[in-house]
């Protein structure tokens, strides 16, 4: 090369390419803050196609080479929503029922047509005028009162025409109040405060980011991360036929739970009065959401027998205390009007699967039966 | 390593880059503080701290064991010991600040490793002095050879390092049941390989004179530190010598790989890994469903392994040094010579230059030399099941050793044959794509299926898995 061939070469500053790629960069994020893009939007594969909230799987080996399989559940509810089937166009003849819950709603370790909402679909009902009662499972593998009513609050712009809130004790306990998704969702959560008078503590939450610097790539940079995951992970459930993996390995088996020896309710002993310390305020704001077309209903928990069934129903909850809990739920549904089932023991133990929470197939489908009739009476008053 | 060390470690070798003196040192520093900083996480551990001090201190012996009387005598050493001693002294620090990202919550008291460090020094001025006639080294750098080979193989074998933590656990008044997996150390794959790589040059008087920070930066150079490259010591040092700050277009081409490789790494193969075969390959529904979660696992391993050599490679040009490549498109080669000439060539070309050849030449040199595909079979079974076992000694890495064995020794004897037939019928440009084409898919698919065994823990999971491909379970 000659010397003049040389000096034709551009030279090239890396300070100058980095001030490009820095002016790229800022390019990129304002325009898609500027079109309001959000993390829903890219959903590419199965993008209103989940039965039940989708969940990424990590499966995990330990030391002795055995191996779990961990769930991650979303806290964007773009995400969440955008993919499930209930944002499908509701038919001139559905009857349209949201239920609201915990993992026993979700269904671990079920396939989606295994769950109550599932199941209360396979009974094929029919409400007095016709319409066909189309169930759709909104449960999300977390108790937590506060979390259920984000749900049905962010819910009901896809026409509901009846909601079922199934819940335990467990959902109400103060703590449970601020799960990782109550906290990731502030605005969400200031909107029930400012809407129907939540008592929250909002300094718990996160700090609600800066409009503009949450609308940019960058702000939403964890949110744009899990949902590449989970389009690369609904591959992988694909390939497995199921959008549970642990069903391959705790699938239809029964757990052995042993009544907990102690009677504190988490270091609460009788005869407190535990309205101090479940959110019992979450009740009656449900009630407000949903218009008052919304079942209460004390999901069915494991009853254990063993050494210490006489002191505790489960490993989780003493006598005392959930019969003090069910005692309140029942007058504060009778005071407000509510409809409420307390279908807290209506499941023998042996339906029950990996937790004192978590129901069997067949259980599922017993609760089911017992739920539908509820809905048709909600129905045709 | 996670992001986080992944920008904290290439700002480090930027600013190390800068420098016009000491860069040697300041690299050196870097990388012993990156070895406790990256090294395996074991909570409420002394491991925490005596594995990284472990690495350090035997890559030192190993230095005192290869260097000439000369080198080994002169006092030009001393700083590079004082900056180890430094590095591992501020990790026992850590014993009263905490820092989480060390970790090290029951690090010994500094004194303990102050100790150490001296007990270190007074043998290896017992060993200089041992060895200050050149006598005896020879037979200290075998027993080296095998005594590396023997610590690797602990290290790579779930079973004997289970009963080794067992072991060490109940001398420590604890329970001795054996823990597979428990006892991990960190980047030792790639410091065993660089280390014997200078013993056999040393024996084989191939090794050049280098100083104690020299050979200790080369062994434990942070940008390669935990997944490779394997360098020649002699290349590394021209960079590592040279004095001349980095060049703008190191910086570009730096910066370019740098962010190519986060790229592949935490965006590809942290993606594809979420649908690669794994704990669930038993039971994937379909034919075509197994094939995409194989696929998908074949680009993660791509994706993975050449994104860290990217990120290394581009922290390297920061530092000044230039990493050797260690991927070049082996997806797309025809045939499996070619794939095995581009994938993890840093850790092929090490085998070559210290088992193939040395093999291939030894039976060739014999009286009664056996046939030319004999010695070609023995080498290439040889070789390939080292490497399997180079990755970890389970009869899943043996399987796929010997499954590339196979692949290179029947596409060796094929060619051998076809060669001239195949250049014949290739006479067009149209049949030379198609060959090339045919080729390429060939191997690719050959070297997916050998995955199976990479990917799945025990053979009878590999067997169902390659069953499901061909919809035969």
């Amino acid at each position: 090369m000659s010397d003049s061939n040389k000096n034709d070469t551009p030279s090239i500053h890396p300070a100058r390419v980095a001030v490009k790629a820095l002016l790229l960069f800022l390019a990129f994020n304002l325009v898609y803050a500027a079109v309001r893009a959000s993390p829903g939007w890219f959903i590419v594969i199965r993008r209103g196609g989940y039965e039940r909230f989708p969940a990424l799987w990590l499966p995990d080996v330990h030391n002795d080479g055995s191996v779990s399989i961990g769930r991650e559940m979303f806290s964007n509810m773009d995400v969440l929503f955008a993919s499930h089937i209930l944002t499908r166009p509701k038919a001139a003849d559905e009857f349209r029922v949201f239920i609201f819950g915990d993992s026993s709603v979700w269904g671990t370790a079920l396939y989606p047509e295994q769950t109550v909402a599932g199941q209360i679909n396979q009974l094929d009902l029919r409400t007095c005028s016709g319409q066909r009662v189309v169930a759709y499972n909104l449960g999300y593998p977390s108790n937590s009162a506060t979390k259920d009513l984000l749900f049905m609050q962010r819910a009901q712009q896809y026409q509901p025409d009846l909601n079922v809130w199934l819940f335990s004790m467990l959902a109400f306990q103060r703590i449970r109040q601020d799960v990782p998704f109550v906290v990731d969702n502030p605005l969400a959560v200031q909107e029930l405060m400012t809407e129907y008078g939540l008592p929250h503590d909002a300094s718990k939450l996160s700090v609600p980011p800066d409009p503009l610097w949450g609308a940019t790539i960058a702000g939403q940079r964890r949110d744009l991360n899990l949902l590449v995951r989970l389009q690369a992970s609904t591959l992988l459930l694909g390939a497995l036929g199921m959008d549970d993996p642990r069903i391959v390995h705790e699938g239809g088996i029964h757990f052995q739970d042993t009544p907990k020896a102690s009677n504190d309710f988490f270091g609460i002993f009788p005869p407190a009065n535990l309205s101090g310390y479940l959110a019992y305020e979450t009740l009656p704001v449900a009630s407000a959401i949903t218009g008052g077309k919304i079942i209460y209903v004390g999901e069915p928990i494991e009853i254990s027998t063993g050494v210490f069934s006489d002191i505790s129903y489960n490993s989780f909850f003493p006598r005392w205390a959930y019969d003090q809990f069910r005692q309140v739920v029942s007058g504060m549904s009778a005071e407000g009007g509510w409809t409420y089932l307390d279908l807290w023991n209506i499941i023998p133990e042996q339906q029950f699967s990996t937790s004192i929470f978590h129901l069997l197939p067949e259980g599922e489908a017993a609760l089911a039966a017992r739920l539908s009739e509820t809905i048709l009476l909600s129905a045709c008053p | 390593m996670s992001i986080l060390n992944i920008f904290i470690l290439a700002a480090l070798a930027a600013l190390a880059g800068l420098l016009r003196k000491g860069r040697g040192l300041a690299l050196l520093f870097v990388s012993a503080l990156a070895v406790y900083w990256l090294g395996t996480r074991f909570d409420n551990s002394s491991y925490t701290f005596w594995i990284p001090t472990g690495t350090l201190a035997l890559a030192a012996v190993s230095w005192a064991l290869t260097a000439p009387p000369e080198a080994r005598a002169s006092r030009r050493n001393l700083p590079g010991f004082v900056i180890l001693m430094a590095a591992s002294l501020l990790a026992s620090l850590n014993r009263y600040f905490q820092i989480e990202p060390f970790f090290a919550t029951t690090t010994p008291r500094v004194q303990v490793a102050a100790a150490f460090w001296l007990v270190l020094l007074a043998g290896l001025a017992a060993l200089a002095f041992l060895l200050r006639r050149g006598r005896g080294q020879r037979a200290l750098l075998i027993l080296a050879v095998i005594g590396g080979i023997a610590l690797l193989a602990l290290v790579k074998s779930p079973a004997l390092t289970g009963r080794l933590y067992g072991l060490v656990n109940s001398l420590r008044g604890g329970g001795a049941e054996s823990v597979p997996f428990a006892f991990q150390w960190l980047g030792f794959s790639y410091v065993a390989f660089r280390l014997l790589h200078t013993f056999f040059d040393r024996l084989s008087g191939r090794l050049p004179a280098v100083s104690l920070d020299e050979y200790v930066t080369y062994v434990i150079f942070f940008p390669a530190f935990t997944a490779g490259p394997i360098d020649r010591i002699e290349r590394f040092l021209k960079d590592l010598r040279d004095p001349r700050p980095v060049r703008a277009a190191d910086w570009l081409e730096a910066g370019r790989r740098f962010f190519t490789g986060l790229f592949k790494k935490f965006v590809l193969a942290d993606a594809l890994a979420l649908v690669s075969i794994g704990a669930f390959a038993p039971f994937v529904r379909t034919p075509g469903w197994a094939w995409l979660v194989l696929y998908a696992y074949a680009f993660r391993l791509l994706f993975d392994f050449s994104g860290y050599t990217d990120i290394a490679i581009g922290m390297g040009l920061l530092a000044g040094i230039r990493l050797p490549e260690n991927f070049a498109s082996p997806y797309l080669k025809p045939n499996l010579t070619q794939f095995w000439n581009s994938w993890h060539m840093s850790l092929t070309q090490w085998f070559r230059a210290y088992f193939f050849n040395p093999l291939v030449r030894g039976f060739r040199s014999a009286r009664k030399p056996p046939p030319a595909w004999i010695i070609i079979a023995i080498a290439q079974f040889g070789t390939m099941t080292l490497i399997g076992l180079w990755h970890g000694i389970s009869w899943n890495y043996v399987l796929w050793g010997l499954w590339h064995a196979a692949g290179l020794f029947v596409h060796n004897r094929w060619s051998e044959w076809t060669r001239v037939r195949a250049a014949a019928w290739a006479a067009t440009p149209a049949r030379k794509v198609l060959l090339n084409v045919t080729g390429i898919l060939v191997t690719f698919h050959y070297v997916a299926l050998g995955w199976v065994f990479f990917a799945l823990t025990t053979p009878a999971q590999s067997w169902v898995f390659f069953l499901k491909l061909f919809g035969l379970a």
